[in-house]
């Protein structure tokens, strides 16, 4: 029932790291203009959605940018070895390898971060009724509330899906666990926000 | 009987559409579901009020995306000019 289904499910099989990365001895790709024109069509669209997920893993700028640019560096010599499906799933298992290689398997500290700590959203000027204009910034404030008393485990997944924009195979990518348990994460997730919002009688606010 | 009348005309019950919510809303459900569960959201309004809900938590997560700094973006670009022109370096061993 779930569209999930249609995609390869590569989160928990090794091969999945093979087929992305390249062996030290294989020859990269020729700078000729296949190389290029695979680099522009399948990997240049995604540097924003790799930053973000780079700093979703690394928690600072400078870390993030060398991330990304292992990773991009490690994308172009295996890309005489991609067949062109699901890129961005492919360049997150690669992003997910370089930075296990990165940390020499030092547990990435996910979220556990002062900087996430939402700016509380005062845009809210776009609309003249005062009702929407008290009632809009407590619910955002309260989803803030409840996203912050989640478990990292749940917020790693929130976070990567709902503010970095990924699907769910993509994040089971990059976290290495099947995309049902991605899918179960941040949907139990997004329940217990849901349970805040009705604790605090905000979700018959909703329209 | 109104649960046989739904079952033979294919639609779904609340039980099914609240299983399947978060995924139809994340574009996680194939076409023939998203149809389905659009069909019941358009009559059941408790359905539908549990939709804007989750819906209003994803914008509200999505309104604090991160702002990318445009210099590094930038610099990631000049960095992709020229592993494009010049080619990957030799891997090292990892």
């Amino acid at each position: 029932m779930v569209a999930v289904m249609d995609r390869p499910d590569t989160s928990s099989a090794t091969e999945a790291d093979s087929a992305a990365e390249v062996s030290v001895d294989a020859p990269s790709p020729s700078n000729g203009l296949d190389a290029q024109a695979k680099f522009e069509q399948y990997i240049r669209p995604e540097m924003d959605i790799l930053y973000r997920t780079a700093w979703s893993l690394t928690r600072n700028d400078a870390d993030a940018q060398d991330l990304v640019q292992d990773t991009l560096v490690r994308a172009f010599r295996s890309l005489d070895r991609f067949d062109g499906r699901y890129p961005r799933a492919w360049l997150m298992t690669i992003m997910r390898n370089a930075n296990i290689n990165r940390v020499r398997k030092k547990t990435p500290d996910l979220l556990n971060d002062p900087d996430l700590t939402f700016e509380r959203s005062t845009d809210f000027a776009d609309t003249d009724d005062p009702e929407t204009l008290v009632v809009e910034p407590q619910l955002d404030a309260a989803i803030e509330d409840a996203f912050a008393l989640l478990s990292s485990d749940f917020r790693q997944v929130v976070e990567l899906v709902d503010l970095n924009g990924l699907a769910y195979q993509e994040a089971a990518e990059v976290l290495e666990v099947p995309v049902g348990t991605v899918m179960s994460r941040l949907h139990r997730a997004r329940g217990r926000i849901r349970d805040h919002l009705s604790t605090v009688g905000l979700d018959s606010e909703v329209r | 009987m109104m649960k046989l009348l739904r079952r033979l005309r294919g639609e779904m019950s609340c039980g099914e559409v609240l299983e399947v919510l978060q995924a139809h809303l994340d574009g996680e459900v194939d076409a023939e579901t998203a149809r389905k569960v659009a069909q019941h959201l358009d009559k059941c309004q408790l359905c539908d009020h549990e939709a804007s809900v989750y819906t209003r938590i994803k914008s509200g997560l999505a309104s604090k995306r991160r702002v990318l700094d445009p210099m590094i973006l930038d610099q990631l670009d000049q960095f992709a000019d020229r592993l494009v022109a010049d080619g990957a370096p030799p891997a090292e061993s990892d």
